[in-house]
């Protein structure tokens, strides 16, 4: 549900989130669309994040008080905003911390010389 | 850049899969225009074709999700401002008038004296503020929806329920009056006089109580009804425009 990546969405499940509050804290703020194109241009295609993905989580953060929004005129329609509140930055760090030791085990796993070396 | 023309066809799509909800339109809508624009630009080709293709990319079940989930949002925000604003509105001093007035209303001796004429002008008076109440709310509802009509939110209907569930809670409160106007062995009132051997409270000081009861909810009940009005407003602008 959360990725279309042909045979790997399974792998990827669970990292919308912190994918998103990375993304968030290197932009500033973004819209819905943009985070979607800046995703699949990162990992060159290789990720797509489906709209019922990504909106649902934006308003879980949002309802968290992890992110908050501004909607500006753009051209001819309106335009949401997402950005980090306070405590939205201090989730990201521990979201990255956790992401670390995630792939860090995930790496012994699949490499386990390295945990023993 | 699309065109005013173009725009209204997305839009329409948009309505017809019940994201008419200008909350939800307003970042579905733009996730569109943005999606279509890129597909002219990058894969030159006209609006028809782009059109179609977001149709496919885009179909209804996307929708039902990202309207589901901004329901969900929307009531868990909207239950956490009511919870804040009870608690700031039931700060120390309305407390002690809450307090205060319970407090008057079971021992206020002048109460056994009163004879039934004094008694049906508080009870009218109880009436009207409740009616107030209730119907006042009502009133600005209304005219909020007449404000909005073009442009539906998801949020004034999330916050309708909070109103529904003032109304039930003080004709709850007017119903338990009334069957204690009728109905004088009320079970709960004898349970509640035998806490108290000395017969102190009667049943006119109970119903006392259940106006000072209703009064103060009813009292907070429209302060938050109009912050929520308020917070409504300023996160949608341009529905009430």
């Amino acid at each position: 549900m959360y990725f279309y990546s042909m045979k790997k969405s399974s792998l990827y499940k669970g990292c919308l989130e912190p994918i998103l509050l990375r993304l968030l804290k290197d932009h500033g703020r973004m819209y819905g669309y943009q985070m979607t194109q800046m995703v699949k241009d990162i990992t060159k295609g290789e990720l797509t994040i489906t709209e019922g993905a990504l909106y649902p989580l934006l308003h879980k953060l949002e309802e968290q008080g992890i992110v908050e929004t501004e909607t500006e005129m753009n051209g001819n329609r309106m335009r949401k905003y997402y950005s980090l509140t306070k405590a939205g930055k201090k989730q990201t760090s521990i979201a990255m911390e956790e992401m670390k030791a995630f792939m860090q085990s995930l790496e012994y796993i699949v490499n386990p010389k390295i945990a023993l070396g | 850049m699309i065109t005013d023309e173009q725009l209204l066809k997305i839009d329409s799509y948009c309505d017809e899969f019940g994201s008419q909800y200008l909350d939800v339109k307003e970042e579905v809508q733009d996730h569109l225009i943005s999606f279509v624009e890129n597909e002219i630009e990058e894969n030159v080709i006209d609006f028809e074709h782009a059109y179609k293709k977001m149709k496919e990319v885009f179909p209804k079940e996307e929708f039902n999700m990202i309207i589901k989930s901004k329901k969900i949002c929307l009531e868990k925000k909207y239950t956490k401002l009511i919870e804040n604003e009870f608690l700031t509105f039931f700060n120390p001093p309305k407390i002690f008038l809450t307090i205060g007035l319970i407090l008057t209303a079971c021992f206020f001796p002048l109460i056994k004296t009163i004879i039934h004429k004094d008694f049906q002008v508080i009870i009218l008076i109880a009436f009207l503020i409740t009616l107030y109440v209730i119907i006042y709310p009502r009133l600005k509802r209304l005219q909020s929806f007449n404000d909005s009509k073009k442009k539906p939110l998801l949020s004034v209907k999330v916050k309708s329920r909070y109103e529904i569930f003032v109304r039930i809670v003080i004709i709850l409160l007017h119903l338990s009056n009334t069957i204690r106007f009728f109905i004088s062995d009320f079970s709960a009132i004898y349970l509640f006089k035998s806490f108290n051997p000395e017969n102190k409270l009667t049943y006119f000081n109970l119903m006392l109580i259940l106006v000072v009861l209703t009064f103060m909810f009813g009292w907070a009940s429209v302060v938050v009804r109009d912050k929520m009005y308020e917070k409504i407003r300023n996160d949608y602008p341009s529905a009430f425009a």
